[in-house]
């Protein structure tokens, strides 16, 4: 392909997504009861049975081979949705930590700005999560490199405590 | 049958004006404090039209060229100081961090890229001012066009927000950014035989990216009503998906 065509390639994608980002734009929080009709509830218990170990290899050693890989399909595609829903709802609260910093002064815009950081980091491992789901189902007896990754990660869970309780610190705003 | 050059003056002609009412818009509603560069854009967008009429009237030649891409050339830079303003008012605080340096590096990331690009571009034109003006303005507007795709992938990545004034200041760059992008290139690959369908095009764009400025800026009257961090806790995704990444 010729670079003029290569340009204009580039300039009709821009021209499509700034049609969709004008869409997305018009979607945007303009209140908590926005935030609330949007957010997408989850069932956590539900979740982490899915993800429970010992569940699939009782599966795995009680059910015939073909059956075994038909629920495993099934319950890999629930993961999926469960999956797309936290990471929907981290998007969620990276926009609502944004608009408050953007509208607010001192304890309420650091407060905000914790929970921007935590939702984010939140987002890119749902992201690495969603990798590595397509890899298992891909490469299923494949190991996957996401250890060091989850290294990195592995203070989130205790920082976000700190996120809802409110903290005294200094400001000059 | 239609006189392009006459359509072309017509549009041009409104430039000045709508500029005008974007400046007005943004001091009256002290816009002008949250974006600095942008207002200085404007103004300055608007002092050039009447130097470059009155330099094209002493010389068409050779004064005028160089008034009229000196002009360019400050415009650009301008432009970029515009759309750090937006990067900035976007990746606020919490965020990914943007000093002037790091921006300054993925500018210079992406003018790399663009210049490969250009490099391997068919240029009809045999005079060497126009060959050496066109890939200048495609490696800018490539880079220009990037900056705001780059920034659109992470907004979809991480679901920024957009302040309705920031997102208008974006979508009229970027509309008129890549319609130059495009004329450049077709300019430049087929010759001055639609030379002048390249400057309406160039002119309407402009025009439109002016009144979708506007448009956001008169819209950017109501505020969303979010005061304090909804009561959702992160904490409990956070184990189940460590689970499953690994």
């Amino acid at each position: 392909m010729t670079n003029i065509t290569w340009i204009l390639i580039i300039a009709s994608l821009m021209l499509v997504v700034a049609m969709l980002a004008a869409r997305r734009h018009r979607r945007q929080l303009r209140s908590l009861e926005d935030f609330q009709s949007q957010w997408r509830p989850l069932d956590l218990e539900a979740f982490a049975n899915l993800l429970d170990p010992t569940e699939e290899k009782f599966l795995q050693e009680n059910l015939p081979r073909a059956e075994f890989r038909k629920i495993r399909r099934q319950r890999l595609l629930v993961i999926w949705e469960y999956v797309g829903r936290i990471s929907f709802n981290a998007r969620l609260m990276v926009q609502a930590g944004q608009i408050i910093q953007h509208h607010n002064t001192g304890m309420e815009a650091i407060r905000a700005q914790q929970h921007v950081q935590h939702a984010m980091q939140l987002r890119v491992l749902v992201f690495a999560a969603q990798v590595s789901l397509v890899m298992k189902v891909v490469l299923p007896g494949m190991e996957t490199p996401l250890q060091t990754l989850l290294q990195k990660y592995g203070d989130i869970a205790h920082s976000f405590d700190n996120v809802l309780e409110p903290r005294v610190m200094q400001t000059t705003m | 049958m239609l006189d392009i050059k006459l359509i072309q003056n017509a549009v041009w002609a409104c430039g000045p004006i709508l500029l005008a009412v974007t400046a007005w818009l943004l001091f009256r509603r002290r816009l002008h404090q949250q974006f600095p560069w942008f207002f200085r854009y404007l103004l300055f967008v608007i002092a050039k039209s009447p130097f470059l009429f009155a330099v094209f009237k002493v010389d068409r030649g050779a004064s005028y060229f160089y008034a009229y891409y000196a002009c360019e050339a400050v415009s650009i830079a301008l432009a970029f100081g515009v759309l750090y303003e937006v990067y900035r008012n976007i990746l606020i605080a919490g965020s990914l961090a943007i000093s002037r340096s790091t921006f300054f590096s993925v500018c210079v990331g992406l003018m790399m890229l663009a210049v490969l690009n250009t490099l391997f571009m068919e240029v009809v034109d045999d005079n060497l001012h126009w060959r050496s003006v066109f890939i200048l303005n495609t490696v800018v507007r490539l880079m220009q066009v990037s900056l705001l795709g780059v920034l659109l992938v992470l907004t979809g990545f991480f679901g920024f927000y957009w302040q309705s004034q920031t997102f208008g200041i974006a979508l009229g760059y970027g509309v008129y950014a890549t319609a130059e992008l495009v004329t450049s290139a077709v300019r430049m690959y087929v010759g001055d035989s639609v030379q002048l369908q390249v400057n309406l095009a160039k002119v309407l764009s402009y025009q439109i990216a002016v009144v979708i400025w506007i448009s956001y800026i008169y819209k950017a009257k109501t505020q969303p009503k979010l005061s304090e961090v909804p009561s959702t806790s992160l904490v409990d995704f956070v184990p189940p998906l460590e689970r499953l990444a690994k």
